[in-house]
């Protein structure tokens, strides 16, 4: 009973932080758990459908398709169970009927945001990129706080290449989250990507205002020393903004030398970094 | 046609790259010899590079910077480009080239892209597993699967398969694992030592 405690304790960690862990929680179910099911206590059914998700992950499906049977004798009509199964109709690549179910389900429940995003995966899966980001752009006017789905259309769009667009949504999550230095980095890159003397001057901003948050956030410091140096070598950019850019491209320089001496590890390639 | 040699080490390291990020796409690049000839060419290292968002340049221009120097006191050269896609029926080189494929070509003539056959990726993997192209003038002229080559031919499939088994891919650092945290070593020394052992093995 021992063992079995410490392993429903791992999953519901792992289910509350929502780490994905999906070949370890699919271990842990094959190894031990499925021999015990009816001893999971109250967090049966959690513990079923979390194994559901990690097995298709890993595409395993007859261990998805039995959590789904057990689901489906608890809950005949749930639509929770019901979007699993076409969780499993998508991991079989069989698009056509996952797509019914999710649609079925959103018939009866207009605000099912779950089987929402799932047509958006199912799109994805099936390649049609521009097909995904209108849906999600469908399902974004009615969910609109909805972090999760920003990030996800930033990265399509990224994905797309077009980076106008990608910058809004993460526009979106600043304003949603504006103390997270990663939204900044990541909108800074996006900026660096674009290019041009006034997306470098943001890419700046961004950048420092990431390392103001968190001092630790390497590639913010890395994203600084490269958008500098190119604004200190720009033929745009006036000779105030050289000078400054030049003292800046020192100053990071000399921070990421120190984070590798206080790392303790000697990188013979950063000599690539002195001009 | 030219000939395509693939040593462990960085076939290796390819396929670990895949296998520990199976839901995203991953990229890298491939080091080989410089001043090799234009009729064969042997890529003896992979340096695994991203997992998180592919299409964004600042941190690919700082990986490149400073495999290039590391590369090249090493007398090896940025030679090829490598890439899985996140789509697992997607194994089009269009695709999967990007901006690093594009500026590794404007160093190196001809550089080559490999593209990791996500769907016949396995426990069993043969150098069918790697699509290779050889880039010239943005184009892709893709090589027949006889001159590619795996060195070794026996002992690589059988390297392969047991870093698998054995989970190895936890091992692998990538760039972006290193720009997590600085003390990973993108070069995979330990897991070059490893590999070593398992080539080895009879």
């Amino acid at each position: 009973m021992g063992v079995l405690k410490a392993d429903i304790d791992q999953l519901r960690k792992w289910r509350e932080n929502n780490e994905r862990k999906s070949r370890e929680t699919l271990d842990i179910w094959l190894d031990r758990l499925w021999l015990n099911i009816d001893s999971l206590g109250n967090e049966k059914y959690l513990i079923l459908e979390q194994v559901c998700i990690a097995a298709l992950d890993c595409h395993v499906l007859s261990v998805a398709k039995t959590c789904i049977e057990n689901l489906y004798k608890e809950f005949p009509n749930s639509l929770r169970v019901k979007k699993l199964e076409a969780m499993h109709f998508e991991a079989n690549e069989d698009f056509d009927n996952a797509l019914d179910i999710l649609n079925a389900i959103i018939k009866v429940d207009e605000s099912n945001s779950a089987a929402r995003k799932r047509k958006v995966a199912v799109f994805k899966a099936q390649g049609r990129i521009v097909d995904a980001i209108k849906e999600l752009t469908e399902y974004l006017k009615i969910f609109m706080a909805d972090v999760d789905a920003w990030q996800e259309l930033s990265e399509l769009y990224i994905s797309e290449n077009d980076f106008g667009k990608a910058a809004f949504c993460v526009e979106e999550l600043i304003l949603h989250n504006p103390h997270n230095h990663l939204l900044h980095q990541r909108y800074a890159d996006i900026k660096y990507t674009q290019g041009g003397v006034e997306n470098l001057e943001l890419a700046k901003s961004y950048y420092s205002q990431a390392l103001k948050m968190n001092p630790k956030n390497m590639r913010a410091l890395y994203g600084l020393y490269l958008t500098a140096s190119s604004l200190s070598t720009s033929s745009k950019s006036t000779t105030q903004k050289k000078k400054e850019a030049t003292k800046i491209v020192e100053w990071s320089l000399k921070q990421i030398k120190n984070k590798y001496a206080d790392a303790d590890v000697m990188v013979s390639a950063l000599a690539a970094l002195e001009i | 046609m030219t000939e395509v040699k693939i040593n462990a080490r960085a076939f290796c390291k390819m396929i670990l790259h895949a296998a520990k990020y199976p839901h995203c796409a991953i990229n890298g690049v491939l080091l080989a010899k410089s001043g090799a000839s234009n009729k064969e060419i042997e890529f003896l290292d992979a340096v695994p590079l991203f997992h998180i968002c592919l299409n964004l340049t600042p941190m690919a221009e700082i990986a490149l910077m400073q495999i290039d120097e590391l590369a090249s006191s090493r007398g090896l050269v940025i030679a090829g480009y490598y890439a899985a896609n996140e789509n697992l029926r997607d194994n089009s080189f269009e695709k999967a080239s990007n901006k690093i494929a594009d500026k590794i070509a404007s160093n190196f003539t001809p550089s080559y892209i490999v593209v990791i056959n996500n769907s016949k990726l396995s426990s069993e993997n043969s150098k069918s597993v790697l699509k290779v192209a050889q880039i010239t003038e943005g184009n892709f002229k893709q090589i027949e699967e006889p001159y590619i080559h795996t060195n070794p031919t026996e002992g690589t499939v059988r390297a392969t398969r047991d870093l698998l088994q054995n989970k190895a891919y936890n091992d692998l650092v990538d760039f972006d694992n290193h720009l997590d945290n600085i003390q990973l070593d993108w070069m995979n020394i330990q897991l070059n030592k490893d590999i070593e052992g398992y080539l080895q093995e009879k």
